[in-house]
């Protein structure tokens, strides 16, 4: 068993590595290929020379599988080079910088709209077709379908340019992430409050909580050893995939309520042609993203024993 | 998961035919099913007036979407100014019936095109997520064996990086405007459309109407569309529904950023963007676009979800 576990998972990892590996030459050689680069202003183009120089100086006059190479053994030695945006400083740095104040929000907001997704969910299937069962889909679907800037927007109108409660952005202070979160949070919060009513309510109607029912035991003891036990489970696949893209950052989130963070160097790095910067956020984000998709299969795999194959979990 | 099971399992049933005909036809039913589901009704209305909108835009707007008149800015519609009343004593209701933007062009117009705008993204993105993602799913989940092997391959290749930032990559590198916003989000966006036709093929074709349609010497092409494909519409139908608000919110959103459609052609993320700086005063500008996207994102889902559910009476939701 933990032979073929460990098998499994060196698999998965040496199959995550491979992908990125992939990826990462692709968008090496795509950025390339674009006509124009990193210091070719249109304005007031470089001379000749300094341009030679600029290039010089950041390997870009050599070919570009050359500079691939050079790139991939600098990463391996942890080196992500220099952002163009900001040269004063290291990728590492600038990482290093904005990535915390992305993870603080990403944190608040999963915890706070996976803990409410699902106490809605749970809630809504509970009293199925009841008001709050009625009031519970109405916010999922929104939140499901109304884009975060849109709900942005609306919040900064109401909360902070009609009533004054709350600033329109910025960072540091308690107050100035509440509306982020919100705009941020109710997406998926939605989803989890939708998968927790539909599994909760195919485990209220299975056999086993019938008869757990029929038997006389009591409904505090059905709902938590029987149904809540294996309602939840299904929710690490649908949970899991939303951490990665919560802990990135949202460009638009971030630009709207002008958070310090991760999120606006997605737009900014490609505009600037920053390879250095692009390269980076593009291994950062595969690698939660393939991270999370191992993690949550073998979460998977552990709370469910039918899901337990040796070679392929689902 | 179970497997999927389609009200049109029975066209290939024929030996239940005498059954069929005391019943309505499936399809007879579904149609019943669907308008029984009150928001499912709705949301069609609602998409037709819509698409409607985009298609009659010229003639429904009442001037050209990028004519602007420098004096005319920021025209509040009935009759006058929001901040003034009195500076503006004649009507304006006929020349702009929404008003003006932040430039001089009329409001109305641009609403109308913008929708014209989403209509035009949001048919096309699913169309070429379909037109990649089908063959190539079908292929895999009806060979298997090496051709799925590859085709599993490069769907974990693309879904190493979610779509919309690849396709935000894509258009910062090669340039924004409308066909590069519908070409990137299509290529990016065809992992769901595969994954989909994968599952329904590798299912179907295992059934028994497909071993007899074998056994009776049809080739494997006839047998993949007569047979595979028609039972395998339903499920492609709703996600080709529900994939259009999600290329209508993708195209938005990168309009609110300033990546997507550009100038003059409107789009309702890019006029969402470009009203918020004034919406302290002039909060009807973002407010309209606002509620435009949020009607045509309901609208489409729950036409979806209601296609879902007519066409798949066992599913679970």
């Amino acid at each position: 068993m933990s032979g073929a576990f460990t098998r499994y998972l060196a698999g998965r990892v040496f199959g995550l590595l491979m992908v990125i590996l992939a990826l990462s030459a692709v968008v090496f050689f795509l950025m390339h290929q674009v006509p124009g680069g990193p210091f070719t202003f249109e304005k007031q183009p470089l001379p000749p020379e300094q341009m030679a120089n600029i290039n010089r100086k950041y390997g870009l006059d050599q070919p570009v599988y050359v500079q691939y190479f050079k790139w991939l053994w600098a990463i391996l030695h942890f080196d992500f080079g220099i952002p163009f945006q900001s040269p004063s400083e290291t990728v590492v740095s600038l990482v290093q910088r904005a990535w915390p104040v992305t993870i603080i929000v990403g944190v608040i907001t999963i915890t706070i709209s996976y803990t409410l997704g699902i106490l809605f969910g749970i809630t809504a299937a509970v009293w199925q077709n009841s008001w709050i069962d009625r009031v519970v889909t109405f916010v999922a679907t929104l939140g499901l379908t109304l884009p975060s800037f849109i709900i942005g927007f609306l919040l900064v109108y109401f909360l902070s340019v009609k009533l004054r409660w709350l600033p329109t952005g910025g960072w540091g202070k308690p107050q100035q992430l509440i509306m982020p979160v919100i705009a941020y949070g109710l997406g998926p919060m939605a989803i989890v409050a939708r998968y927790t009513r539909a599994s909760m309510l195919e485990v209220l109607r299975s056999e086993y909580v019938r008869l757990a029912r029929a038997r006389g035991l009591p409904w505090h003891r059905v709902m938590f050893r029987y149904t809540l036990r294996n309602a939840l489970v299904p929710l690490i696949t649908v949970l899991g995939p939303s951490i990665p893209d919560v802990l990135t950052g949202s460009i638009f989130i971030e630009g709207m309520f002008s958070i310090p963070g991760l999120g606006r160097f997605f737009t900014s790095s490609a505009q600037f042609r920053d390879y250095p910067m692009i390269m980076a956020m593009m291994l950062l984000v595969a690698l939660l993203w393939g991270a999370t998709y191992i993690i949550s299969d073998v979460l998977y795999g552990l709370a469910d024993p039918r899901m337990r194959v040796g070679g392929e979990v689902r | 998961m179970t497997t999927v099971q389609l009200p049109s399992d029975a066209l290939d049933a024929s030996q239940s035919a005498s059954r069929i005909e005391a019943a309505d036809s499936p399809l007879r039913q579904s149609i019943q099913r669907f308008f029984r589901n009150r928001l499912a009704a709705i949301g069609l209305v609602f998409v037709v007036a819509i698409t409607g909108g985009g298609l009659l835009a010229p003639v429904l707007a009442t001037t050209s979407y990028d004519y602007a008149i420098l004096k005319d800015a920021l025209k509040f519609p009935p009759c006058a100014d929001p901040k003034s009343s009195l500076a503006f004593p004649d009507c304006m209701f006929a020349k702009y019936p929404l008003g003006t933007d932040a430039i001089g062009r009329d409001f109305w117009s641009r609403l109308i095109y913008g929708a014209r705008t989403s209509m035009i993204v949001g048919f096309s993105v699913p169309l070429i997520t379909l037109a990649i993602g089908l063959p190539l799913g079908a292929a895999a989940g009806w060979f298997g064996g090496r051709v799925d092997a590859t085709v599993l391959r490069l769907v974990e290749f693309m879904t190493a990086v979610p779509s919309i930032l690849l396709a935000l990559f894509l258009l910062t590198l090669f340039g924004h405007d409308l066909q590069n916003v519908i070409m990137f989000q299509g290529i990016t966006g065809w992992v769901g459309v595969c994954r989909l036709g994968r599952a329904q093929f590798m299912t179907l074709r295992e059934r028994d109407f497909v071993t007899a349609a074998r056994a009776l010497g049809m080739s494997e092409w006839s047998i993949m569309i007569r047979h595979v494909m028609v039972n395998a519409a339903g499920p492609i139908i709703v996600m080709f529904t529900l994939g259009i608000p999600g290329a209508i919110f993708g195209e938005a959103g990168l309009s609110f950023l300033g990546l997507g459609v550009n100038d003059p052609i409107p789009s309702w993320g890019k006029m969402v963007a470009e009203s918020s700086r004034f919406a302290a005063v002039y909060w009807y500008l973002a407010m309209i676009p606002t509620g435009c996207i949020a009607v045509t994102m309901l609208a489409f889902s729950f036409l979806g979800d209601g296609l879902r559910d007519a066409l798949d009476p066992q599913g679970q939701r």
